[in-house]
C-alpha cells in the first residue's frame, strides 16, 4: 500500500514516515482541510499500548508552548492513533555531532528554556510532574524554540515523592534511580545538570570551570547537596552565566585608560600608541587622545601616513586624535576605549575618572626619585597599574618590591605601531590582570619568543636533541 | 572665522584674522589691547585693520593670516593678489545673484590677472550654481553650514582643510565660455 494514498479519519492525508518505536509507527500527516502538517503516532494494540497511551493523556494535561500539544485520539480494530503536533527541526544530540558552534550562549539558552519547561513541570497543580527522561535526544531544535519531546516515563508525582521502576537511560539517569530510591524533582535536576554537563564538554571555547562546579553541585549523588529545584539551579545558572559574560566583555568595558608618565619623556606615548594598536588590532575599536602639550601625535601625523577621518587620524589600525583647541568639538566615537596619554601631567590625569590608570616609570637610577614621587601621587587610585619602561626586569622587581604591587614590565621597543609578541602578551596579562594578587611581578619576556632566529633555532634543536 | 578657529585650535597653529571691510564688528565683540588685537581661542583678532599695516604684521611670525575683505575685494586687489590663498563667497540666492556674476566676471577682468580663487557658497541653489559655473567656466564649492564658526565640528573638518589644505590649489578650472577681455 502507498502511504501518500492513504487518508485516515477522513481528514489526515498521510505524507511519510517520520520514525518507528516499540509497538508504534510515527507518521507525518497533512490535515486536509486545514492544510496544517500533524505527527501520527499509531500504537498496535498487540503491543503494550498502556504506556503510550498515558504518555497522550500526560501530554493532553501539560500546556506549555515547549511541549508538543496532543490534538486529538483515536482508535481502530487494530490501533490507537494520537494526533500530534508536527514538530520541525532537528535533535540538541544531532546538532552537538555534527554542530562546532557549541558556544556559552547557546548553552544559555537551551539550559533555560529546558529548566523552564521542568519547572513548569514540577509546580503543576494538584500534583507536579516529573520528566525523568531528560536527554539531547528528546530536546528538538525548533526555529523559535526548543521543544521538548517524549514524556513515555514522565509521572506525577505523590506528596512522599515516587518510588520509581528504574528505566530511562543510564548515562542521564540519576543515582537514586538506579538504587530504585524514591524519585522527586531532584531527580530531573541530576539529569539537568548531566545535560549541562555535556554541553560545556561540548563547547569550543574554553571551558568554564564555574559552569562545571554548578553541573557538578546539580549531579551530586548526595541529595541534600544537590540543588533543591530547578529554580534554585536557574538562579546559580543564570547568575553565572551573567557574570561570565561580564568578564568576557571586560575589555569593552574599559572606557577610559588613563596613561601618565613620571617625568617627561618616559615612554607614555609609545605605551598609549602600542596599547591602541593593540586593542584595535583584537576589534575593540580604541582612539589615542593626546592630552598633553609635547604635541607628538600632531607632528606624527605632518610625518605623513595618515588618513584624515573626522576628527582623528588613521593609520592601519591605529586611531589618535591630537590636541585641539578649545574652538574644536571632536568626540572619541560612542563605544570605542579612549586612551589618554597625559604625559608628566599627573595632575591633569588624576582628574580623569579612569576605568584602568596606567603610571609609566623609568628604570634608571636617576629616574627612580621620580618613581617614587610619581607613585606618591596616584597610589590612590583604584585601577592603579605600574608599568616600568626599557624592559629593565631587576628594576621592575625592585619597584613591585617596594611599592607591594603588580609591576607590568614594557619590553625595549622600536616602532609603537608595529606589534610585536612581547607586547601583545604584556597587554593581554595586564588586561587579564594576571599579575593580580598572586605575583608582584609579571614580565612579558617569560613567553617563548618566535624562533625566526636561525641560531637560536640551531641552539634549540641541539637541546631537544640531547633532552631526547 | 572658521578658518581661523580651524587653523588655530585644529591644526595648531599661530593664526591671526585681520578685519579689512568697513563694517568695523570686530571691536564691539571684545577690546583690543595695546598691541591692536584681542584673543579668542588662540586666534588673535585685528579689528579695524590698516591696510599699511599688512607688511608688518606678516613679520610677527604667524603662521596663518586670514583677511577678511567683505565685499571691497576691489579695494584690495593688490593684497589679495599676493594671498596664497582666495576665497570668494558667492551667495547664490536669486536676488543676490547679480552680485554673484559681477564677482565672477571681475575677476576674469585682465587686472585680476591669470587667479584661480576658490568659490564657494553656502546652501548653493543647484541650477543658479550650474548656470554661474556654466557661463564664467569656473567650480563653486559648495560649503557646509557653520552653526557655530567658534565651535567646529568633526564634519567640518573635510570643507576646512580643502580650503586650507594642498587640495584647494588643485580646483579645475574650467574653459571660460566668455573670452576674457
Amino acid at each position: 500500500m502507498k502511504i501518500e494514498e492513504v487518508i485516515w479519519f477522513d481528514r489526515y492525508m498521510i505524507l511519510s514516515e517520520l520514525g518507528r518505536g516499540s509497538g508504534s509507527i510515527v507518521y507525518l500527516a497533512r490535515h486536509q482541510k486545514l492544510g496544517e502538517y500533524r505527527a501520527i503516532k499509531r500504537i498496535s494494540k498487540d503491543t503494550d499500548s498502556a504506556w503510550q497511551i498515558r504518555e497522550a493523556e500526560i501530554l493532553n494535561h501539560l500546556k506549555h508552548p515547549k511541549i508538543p500539544d496532543i490534538y486529538d485520539m483515536e482508535e481502530d480494530e487494530e490501533a490507537y492513533y494520537i494526533i500530534e503536533e508536527y514538530i520541525e527541526g532537528e535533535s540538541l544530540e544531532a546538532f552537538m555531532l555534527q554542530s562546532s558552534f557549541i558556544t556559552p550562549d547557546f548553552i544559555y539558552h537551551i539550559i533555560m528554556e529546558v529548566a523552564e519547561i521542568l519547572d513548569y513541570m514540577h509546580h503543576l497543580k494538584p500534583n507536579p510532574m516529573i520528566y525523568q527522561d531528560l536527554k539531547p535526544e528528546h530536546i528538538i531544535l525548533g526555529k523559535e524554540s526548543i521543544k521538548l519531546i517524549d514524556f513515555g516515563i514522565a509521572s506525577y508525582l505523590g506528596e512522599s515523592g515516587n518510588k520509581f521502576q528504574n528505566y530511562g537511560t543510564p548515562e542521564f539517569c540519576a543515582p537514586e534511580k538506579v538504587k530504585e530510591a524514591k524519585v522527586s524533582i531532584q531527580t530531573d535536576v541530576y539529569s539537568i545538570g548531566k545535560l549541562l554537563e555535556k554541553l560545556i564538554c561540548a563547547e569550543e571555547e574554553q571551558k568554564s570551570r564555574y559552569l562545571m562546579h554548578i553541573a557538578k553541585r546539580a549531579m551530586n549523588p548526595d541529595l541534600s547537596e544537590r540543588y533543591n529545584s530547578v529554580r534554585s539551579f536557574m538562579g546559580d545558572f543564570a547568575k553565572q552565566m551573567q557574570s561570565q559574560n561580564n568578564s568576557n566583555y571586560q575589555k569593552h568595558l574599559l572606557k577610559k585608560i588613563v596613561v601618565a608618565g613620571s617625568q617627561p619623556r618616559i615612554g607614555t606615548t609609545h605605551l598609549s600608541i602600542s596599547f591602541t594598536e593593540y586593542l584595535n588590532q583584537k576589534n575593540i575599536m580604541t582612539v589615542y587622545q593626546e592630552k598633553n602639550p609635547s604635541e607628538n601625535m600632531r607632528m606624527t601625523i605632518q610625518s605623513g601616513g595618515f588618513t584624515k577621518e573626522g576628527g582623528l587620524y588613521r593609520r592601519g589600525n591605529f586611531y589618535g586624535m591630537p590636541v585641539y583647541g578649545e574652538g574644536i568639538e571632536v568626540k572619541a566615537p560612542q563605544n570605542a576605549v579612549s586612551i589618554l596619554d597625559y604625559g608628566a601631567d599627573i595632575k591633569g590625569a588624576l582628574r580623569e575618572k579612569a576605568d584602568l590608570f596606567l603610571l609609566v616609570t623609568g628604570s634608571r637610577e636617576w629616574e627612580i626619585k621620580y618613581a617614587d614621587f610619581a607613585y606618591d601621587k596616584v597610589k590612590k587610585e583604584d585601577s592603579l597599574v605600574i608599568i616600568t619602561n626599557y624592559g629593565n626586569i631587576p628594576q621592575a622587581k625592585q619597584y613591585a618590591r617596594r611599592y607591594a604591587q603588580t609591576v607590568y614590565c614594557f619590553p625595549l621597543d622600536l616602532n609603537p605601531f608595529l606589534m610585536t609578541k612581547e607586547k601583545e602578551r604584556l597587554f593581554e596579562g595586564l588586561l587579564e590582570n594576571k599579575g593580580e594578587n598572586n605575583k608582584k611581578y609579571w614580565n612579558c619576556r617569560k613567553c617563548p619568543r618566535q624562533w625566526n632566529n636561525a641560531l637560536i633555532r640551531g641552539i634549540g634543536k641541539l637541546c631537544s636533541k640531547r633532552t631526547e | 572665522m572658521a578658518l581661523a578657529n580651524y587653523a588655530a585650535s585644529g591644526l595648531s597653529e599661530k593664526t591671526a584674522y585681520l578685519e579689512l571691510h568697513k563694517y568695523g564688528e570686530m571691536k564691539h565683540w571684545k577690546k583690543p589691547n595695546e598691541k591692536g588685537y584681542f584673543e579668542d581661542y588662540r586666534i588673535h583678532y585685528y579689528p579695524d585693520f590698516k591696510q599699511e599695516q599688512i607688511p608688518i604684521l606678516l613679520n610677527y611670525g604667524y603662521e596663518k593670516i586670514i583677511m577678511d575683505f567683505g565685499d571691497a575685494y576691489s579695494v584690495y586687489r593688490e593684497e589679495i593678489l599676493r594671498c596664497d590663498k582666495k576665497i570668494f563667497l558667492l551667495n547664490l540666492n536669486p536676488w543676490q545673484e547679480y552680485a554673484a556674476e559681477k564677482t565672477a566676471e571681475d575677476l576674469q577682468k585682465k587686472e585680476w590677472g591669470n587667479i584661480h580663487p576658490i568659490y564657494a557658497s553656502v546652501n548653493a541653489q543647484n541650477m543658479i550654481k550650474k548656470e554661474i559655473e556654466k557661463k564664467y567656466g569656473i567650480q563653486i564649492m559648495e560649503i557646509p553650514f557653520i552653526k557655530n564658526p567658534r565651535l567646529l565640528q568633526a564634519e567640518d573638518f573635510l570643507c576646512m582643510d580643502f580650503i586650507l589644505g594642498q587640495s584647494a590649489a588643485k580646483v579645475k578650472k574650467r574653459k571660460s565660455l566668455i573670452p576674457i577681455r
